[in-house]
């Protein structure tokens, strides 16, 4: 049996990466584990540690997708009011999302295409008066990831996503729809955005056999809010597969900290992954065969339970 | 190894100093967290603490919807939701002809429509009641519709308790004969119960003209109909009390 310890620092600046839905789709373990080189775009700095080059395609969406050129309509301010109250009236709780990526992968960079993506959170709180919030929006986004070796221990990696948003984010007693068409104003902020991304991979081959650090920072050009992501990982080889877990921690301002235990084991074709803490457990099955992966995912939030499934090609 | 920790250290300590260095965030509450908060307390039954707590956000910020988050924990606390409630306007009962001949026809008539609106219990209405007064401090479209939900439901209920020996009862074509009839029954309590249930109808028809002034024609009939039935407690009361 083989082991290593990781220590993972992942720094992420702004909330506004509601974008990077393959994140929501795992929990955070896409930050925390560093397997496959398609998950681990999520750290640039590990492209370099794969020489595989491929070509790849996914479409990874939740349960949910009957309502989605409805949803499409009232982000880009084009719903009238009925249509808003019929959406979000039945439902307490409504989560939607959807995205399509293509891209490349080199052996120390990669360019990925986002041409559509689109996500959905709404809620309807007190009964007795509905109150809706909804946070939407609409995304495309070209990505550029760079990876670069400053020795064999330590490697570094920079992404920069340029994104073209249109979100939409509301907050309203649902009656008041009823009042006039211009009593609940839904027009999109729309925006561009450009997020850096700079991390840092190090693998001291001497410690624990081959132990793992690495941290990442993503910094938005167009908002400051900040998650800060630390964790320690361990990983252990068996005769069958091989198992990453590892306990993390996000800090975020007014949001209580709450760690997190995540598990990520490989064995043949399948991957499984948890990750679990106080407010937020997520679940994952993924088979990836001959370039072609598949995969399920559950996240159980305080409000949601939201189903993923991804499909993806490589060639 | 050692020169790489170093390295790694740097490079983290880089990333550190660079996500402090980016201060612009706000501070501030949007809406729906500070409601969220009031909300919660409603959900978990802690009412007086949630009316506490929106009138506080009231006070230090006095919109529409603060003073509507406020009114609705005494809805919640009567046990009564306005989700779809605002169908219910389009439900009611628009006669064409309104006269002194055929009221009482259409006052038994009117029990129907009504059954649709949730019932209050007596105890209860007194939280609509407060409400509804609270909802007065502004004048907006959307708190009027407010108002006019609560006086459909405050009318739904004071008619209800009305007299059901007058929705028992068998009227004729004439008017004088009926009111004749009226004479027998309690008519000085059906006489307070009319005046009970039209004030409503009356504010309710108000705040619709307000809250929808383009389809205030869609109300008329209506009006007219609480303005008729509250005459006819002044010829209950001359012909029964002369």
């Amino acid at each position: 049996m083989k082991s290593s310890i990781l220590l993972i620092l992942i720094l992420l600046i702004n909330q506004a990466f509601a974008f990077d839905i393959r994140r929501q789709a795992m929990g955070d373990t896409c930050y925390f584990i560093r397997q496959k080189k398609s998950m681990s775009l999520c750290q640039p700095a590990n492209i370099v540690r794969d020489d595989k080059q491929f070509f790849f395609g996914h479409f990874l969406f939740s349960e949910d997708m009957s309502q989605s050129e409805n949803w499409r309509k009232v982000v880009e301010g084009k719903a009238t009011s009925r249509e808003v109250i019929s959406l979000i009236e039945d439902d307490r709780e409504n989560y939607l999302s959807n995205e399509t990526e293509f891209g490349f992968v080199g052996q120390s960079w990669a360019i990925r295409f986002k041409p559509y993506e689109l996500w959905v959170e709404s809620r309807i709180q007190n009964p007795a008066y509905p109150y809706a919030q909804i946070d939407s929006g609409i995304a495309q986004v070209i990505a550029l990831d760079f990876g670069h070796y400053l020795s064999h221990e330590i490697a570094i990696g920079l992404t920069v996503e340029s994104a073209r948003l249109e979100t939409l984010k509301k907050s309203f007693f649902i009656p008041d729809l009823l009042v006039d068409e211009d009593s609940v104003e839904f027009k999109p902020d729309k925006k561009n955005q450009i997020v850096a991304s700079p991390g840092i991979s190090f693998e001291p081959i001497d410690a624990w056999g081959a132990a793992r650090y690495s941290a990442l920072l993503k910094q938005s050009y167009v908002s400051s809010t900040g998650i800060l992501y630390t964790g320690v990982s361990f990983e252990n080889e068996f005769v069958v597969g091989r198992l990453e877990w590892g306990l993390g921690t996000k800090f975020q301002k007014s949001v209580a900290t709450k760690p997190q235990v995540f598990t990520h084991y490989q064995i043949g074709i399948t991957t499984l992954t948890t990750s679990l803490s106080a407010d937020e457990q997520s679940y994952g099955a993924f088979l990836e065969l001959k370039g072609f992966e598949s995969g399920l995912s559950y996240i159980m939030t305080n409000d949601q339970r939201v189903l993923f499934f991804q499909l993806g090609l490589s060639l | 190894m050692r020169q790489g920790i170093g390295l790694f250290l740097l490079i983290l300590m880089t990333l550190v100093s660079t996500s402090c260095s980016d201060g612009k965030s706000s501070s501030r509450a949007s809406e729906a967290d500070v409601f969220n908060d009031g909300f919660e307390l409603v959900e978990q039954g802690q009412y007086e603490n949630a009316i506490l707590y929106f009138q506080n956000v009231y006070q230090k910020n006095p919109t529409d919807n603060a003073l509507k988050a406020w009114a609705s924990v005494y809805l919640s606390r009567a046990q009564v939701k306005i989700s779809s409630l605002y169908l219910a306007f389009e439900a009611l009962p628009k006669p064409g002809k309104v006269n002194q001949e055929n009221i009482l026809s259409l006052i038994k008539s009117y029990q129907q429509a009504l059954e649709k609106i949730p019932y209050v219990q007596v105890t209860a209405r007194q939280d609509l009641e407060i409400a509804s007064a609270i909802l007065k401090s502004r004048n907006s479209s959307s708190v009027r519709l407010f108002r006019a939900a609560l006086n459909l439901v405050l009318l739904r209920s004071a008619f209800s308790d009305g007299n059901s020996r007058l929705m028992d009862a068998h009227f004729k074509l004439d008017f004088d004969e009926n009111l004749q009839l009226i004479c027998k029954l309690d008519w000085k309590k059906l006489r307070v119960w009319i005046l009970e249930w039209t004030r409503f109808g009356l504010e309710m028809k108000q705040d619709l003209n307000f809250a929808f002034p383009l389809k205030s024609k869609s109300w008329e009939s209506s009006g007219k109909f609480f303005t008729e039935s509250r005459s006819l407690t002044t010829s209950i009361s001359r012909v029964c009390n002369p």
